[in-house]
């Protein structure tokens, strides 16, 4: 058994995953901040309810993909889409709208946001342990 | 997973590096912001101006900040200075000096090291969270 068959640590996983691409997006924006007429980007903003719902209602059965031509079920993780930044606080003049406050703003949340995962992720190995005596 | 952290530390490393070029081309044009036309007719040294641009890079496959060019200022005027001493002196003793000002230079400089301080601090927090998974495995 790995932890991925637990749908918490599924869950834990994917929030990871969307941090870490959100980092990805963040670091290119602030890599960008004297590119001319460069807009910054950001993960649209995903929705991670449906999938605690198979979390706290564990009893029920769950819809898997076995096949790459199957459509996802429903309560999968969400598959955030990246896109240009609709709201700026404001352009220079030469069109780039990147600014270094926001930007480092985004990615200390995002590490933070991180930091919380990795913290529920060990608490919850450390309950596994307990229960297995260990 | 865990490759997007370091996807994200290349495209600020990448950052880091053009800035670092940005900064060598603003010594030159410090270091050459007197170097006037040395016979009457000829122009002084031109300031030159740094650009960035956003390009895939294949071999990374993902998008990195690249220098575009590095282009000469064709628009901002030559400073007359009156040295009619001057082996570039024209008839009315006026030398052609370069068109850098050092002031703005000097502000340019500053922009490249808060950029270039801005992707330190990305890497740092990548880094951090590279640890943080790693720290996940221990205990």
């Amino acid at each position: 058994m790995t932890t991925e068959n637990l749908t918490l640590f599924r869950a834990l996983g994917a929030k990871m995953d969307y941090l870490n691409q959100r980092q990805r997006v963040i670091s290119q924006n602030i890599a960008n901040a004297d590119t001319v007429g460069y807009r910054p980007h950001d993960l649209k903003d995903a929705d991670f309810k449906a999938m605690l719902k198979t979390v706290t209602k564990s009893n029920e059965l769950q819809m898997t993909t076995t096949d790459s031509g199957h459509l996802p079920p429903p309560n999968q993780a969400p598959d955030p889409k990246e896109g240009k930044q609709r709201k700026v606080y404001e352009v220079a003049p030469d069109g780039n709208a990147v600014i270094m406050e926001e930007q480092l703003n985004k990615s200390s949340r995002t590490s933070m946001d991180y930091n919380l995962m990795t913290s529920i992720y060990q608490k919850n190995v450390g309950l596994l342990r307990t229960a297995l005596g260990r | 997973m865990g490759s997007e952290l370091l996807d994200s530390m290349t495209i600020s490393a990448q950052g880091m590096r053009v800035q670092g070029t940005r900064i060598r081309v603003i010594s030159e044009n410090i270091a050459n912001a007197d170097t006037a036309a040395t016979t009457p007719g000829a122009d002084p040294y031109r300031r030159q101006i740094i650009t960035f641009k956003n390009e895939m890079d294949r071999k990374l496959d993902l998008k990195t900040v690249r220098v575009d060019d590095i282009d000469v200022d064709k628009k901002s005027p030559f400073i007359l200075k009156y040295l009619p001493d001057h082996p570039g002196a024209n008839a009315d003793g006026y030398v052609k000096m370069p068109n850098v000002n050092t002031m703005v230079e000097m502000m340019d400089v500053r922009e490249a090291q808060r950029s270039y301080e801005a992707n330190l601090t990305m890497i740092e927090q990548a880094r951090g969270m590279v640890n943080r998974t790693i720290d996940i495995l221990k205990n």
